[in-house]
């Protein structure tokens, strides 16, 4: 790799250049050099516009939260109990456990439905955490928590968009 | 303890999280490692066993620090020798799930006597080798697997050492299971995991991981996400072995040596058609076709990635508690204090007479 | 190559889409939710006859269908949305992009010039995608990203 002091050539992973005695350290690492991967490592989630928030108690009936969301538009609930995330109830998690089935959703606890304890991310977490979140953690929605408690949410809607309005090409 | 209770039998169903520890991953940020752990983490609740029946065994190096960053049992063993702890326990516990984890210095430099042994005697054991073709942990030094004439710190005018190919040493050491995949496409790296889950026998998993910090871009010539599908070739079992953004080029062997070839449908350039072009098959008993697949490199060919062999024979475990069953019904139940005791015998006196 | 650049060149079919779940429009929504669950996905292509005439999303469900008076037996196209955007396999990544966001979807039918449905493509899809071009920095993450380490590791 090159010195970015005196441009020599030194083998990958060296600590110090043989030339100068640089510190090397710091290059190795991954680091913007720009564009979109910069956005990527140094804007931070809250650059993301957050989904409306829902908030519903693990003791709510599924057919409360679900009228709670289908009245604002949105799909997810997320779930509270003591002002700490405790689950997000999803319309994914209505297709694979309610939908089909033979249930009452008044008396069925939010509870019994919600996916537990989802993966969760801070304000202050950079874009690419939520994108490997998503990528590799296959969530189509990530709560933001400050202090445990969720202040907002994103969608890979968002995050698609935030990369095409990144990408140049948002017209 | 599983906090979501949700399943059709009653049985506890785990989760992602259930398999994460609490300790600090310390692997240099951006390292490939942390995608091989994300996977395995993600496959390891689809196979529906407890924790407790899972077990991860490694040597020494970067990818050995594994066993820390799984919630299950685990064993940070010395350099080289993870095969033969693994042996152990998996012919003394033949219930558990036993994973390796080693590296290409690991299993091929000092662990190289018991990385064929392991895979010879075909013991259930699923052993994934992190290829990144250095010595990461010691910071930089070549090993088995680097390229011929690269520059590193233990050989600063070059390697002169001519590298081995994982792959054609599993062949040679009778592996029922050979295998590759890459840290960069993690849907095929835990599709090939889930795979070596469900073999019987001994089992092999190559894979090309980056080591940004020794070794950058070691791959990158043809895993980049743009070049893949040009570099590179999915074996599927039963299907051609086609590659190329459009699926239009193929491989043909001519006698034993592969051509790569263009095809269509009334014979392209080449005059080839789809006939012609190698059909996978993934069970032939002898490992002659998939070894001549381990052989192809990048630039000559394109890159074969998913299952060359899988095939199953009798593990040794199996056999070795058939034997153990048979030897008691014939000799009945053994003694081992009587067995100590028997044969020539005797007593060291207070003068060591 | 840049990646807005690729974003743009590159067509849709390139992508590792997953097979769609295609249902017929008198199938009921029982077996659309079936069909949806075993392939893992939040779509449902409805055709006739091969043809694409409708998609049934989760929203679907959530709005449609969970408490409401419809019950699992009726016909999939009482709900379906009919005649969906769609784009084919040859249009660019971008595209599906612009598509997605400017209509508010999550998931984009695919057909090809007969109109016969040839696959979905997902908003996930798209995320995917565009961090498989960035694996240092967004693969390789630990499972908890406060955990990553500031500088090189080693002994």
């Amino acid at each position: 790799m090159l010195c970015p002091y005196c441009g020599h050539h030194n083998i990958d992973g060296m600590d110090n250049c043989e030339e100068c005695l640089h510190d090397l350290s710091f290059f190795d690492v991954p680091s913007p050099t720009g564009g979109l991967q910069m956005h990527l490592m140094e804007d931070k989630v809250s650059h993301i516009p957050y989904d409306r928030l829902v908030l519903v108690s693990p003791n709510d009936s599924v057919a409360h939260a679900v009228s709670r969301i289908k009245a604002i538009g949105i799909g997810q609930a997320v779930v509270v109990e003591d002002d700490s995330l405790v689950g997000i109830l999803t319309e994914r998690d209505l297709l694979n456990k309610v939908a089909g089935r033979e249930l009452d959703l008044e008396k069925l606890p939010v509870s019994k439905v919600m996916t537990v304890h989802p993966d969760a991310i801070g304000e202050r977490d950079a874009i690419r955490v939520i994108v490997n979140k998503m990528a590799v953690g296959g969530y189509r929605h990530v709560p933001v928590v400050r202090d445990g408690h969720p202040i907002g949410i994103i969608s890979a809607k968002a995050v698609a968009n935030y990369i095409l309005k990144h990408s140049g090409l948002d017209f | 303890m599983s906090e979501n209770g949700h399943s059709t039998n009653g049985a506890v169903k785990l989760t992602r999280k259930d398999f994460q520890t609490d300790q600090e991953v310390r692997w240099c940020p951006g390292c490939g490692d942390y995608s091989i752990l994300a996977q395995v983490q993600k496959v390891m609740p689809e196979l529906g066993l407890p924790k407790e029946k899972i077990v991860f065994i490694s040597g020494i190096g970067c990818s050995s620090r594994f066993p820390y960053y799984m919630n299950t049992y685990g064993f940070h063993t010395i350099h080289g020798r993870a095969p033969a702890f693994a042996t152990g326990v998996k012919t003394a516990n033949p219930d558990l799930q036993v994973w390796v984890i080693t590296g290409d210095g690991d299993a091929l430099s000092i662990g190289g006597n018991h990385f064929i042994h392991a895979l010879r005697r075909n013991v259930d054991l699923k052993i994934i080798l992190f290829n990144n073709r250095i010595y990461g942990l010691t910071k930089g030094q070549y090993s088995p697997t680097s390229e011929l004439g690269k520059r590193n710190k233990s050989a600063p005018m070059g390697t002169i050492d001519y590298p081995i190919n994982p792959l054609s040493l599993a062949f040679a050491a009778e592996a029922t299971f050979v295998g590759r995949s890459m840290d960069v496409d993690p849907k095929h790296l835990a599709m090939m995991i889930e795979r070596l889950a469900h073999h019987k026998g001994s089992g092999f998993l190559e894979v090309y991981q980056n080591c940004n910090i020794f070794n950058d871009a070691a791959f990158k010539s043809f895993n980049e996400r743009e070049v893949k599908e040009d570099r590179m070739i999915q074996l599927e079992h039963g299907k051609p072995l086609l590659f190329g953004k459009h699926k239009d080029r193929g491989i043909r062997l001519n006698g034993v040596t592969p051509e790569i070839v263009s095809i269509s449908e009334n014979g392209g350039e080449d005059g080839v058609t789809i006939d012609e072009i190698l059909v996978h098959n993934e069970n032939a008993p002898e490992p002659n076709l998939p070894y001549i697949l381990g052989r192809m490199q990048f630039p000559e060919y394109p890159v074969p990635m998913g299952v060359f062999r899988a095939i199953e024979k009798p593990t040794y475990e199996q056999m070795l508690a058939g034997q153990i069953s048979t030897a008691i019904e014939t000799k009945g139940a053994g003694n081992l204090e009587k067995l100590l005791n028997s044969g020539e015998t005797w007593v060291i006196g207070p003068d060591g007479e | 190559m840049s990646i807005a650049d690729k974003l743009s060149e590159v067509k849709i079919r390139r992508l590792p889409l997953r097979p769609a779940a295609l249902v017929e429009r008198n199938a009921s929504i029982r077996e659309t939710v079936a069909a949806m669950k075993a392939k893992r996905l939040g779509c449902a292509l409805v055709c006739e006859q091969g043809r694409l005439v409708g998609l049934f999303t989760e929203r679907d469900l959530l709005n449609k269908v969970i408490g409401e008076p419809v019950g699992y037996e009726a016909a999939i196209e009482q709900v379906m949305t009919p005649n969906p955007a769609k784009l084919s396999l040859d249009d660019s990544v971008i595209t599906a992009m612009r598509v997605m966001k400017e209509g508010d979807y999550r998931n984009i039918p695919l057909v090809d010039n007969q109109g016969t449905a040839a696959g979905v493509v997902t908003v996930r899809d798209l995320v995917t995608y565009f961090a498989e071009h960035f694996p240092k920095e967004a693969l390789n993450l630990p499972p908890d990203h406060d955990q990553t380490m500031r500088h090189a590791e080693g002994a």
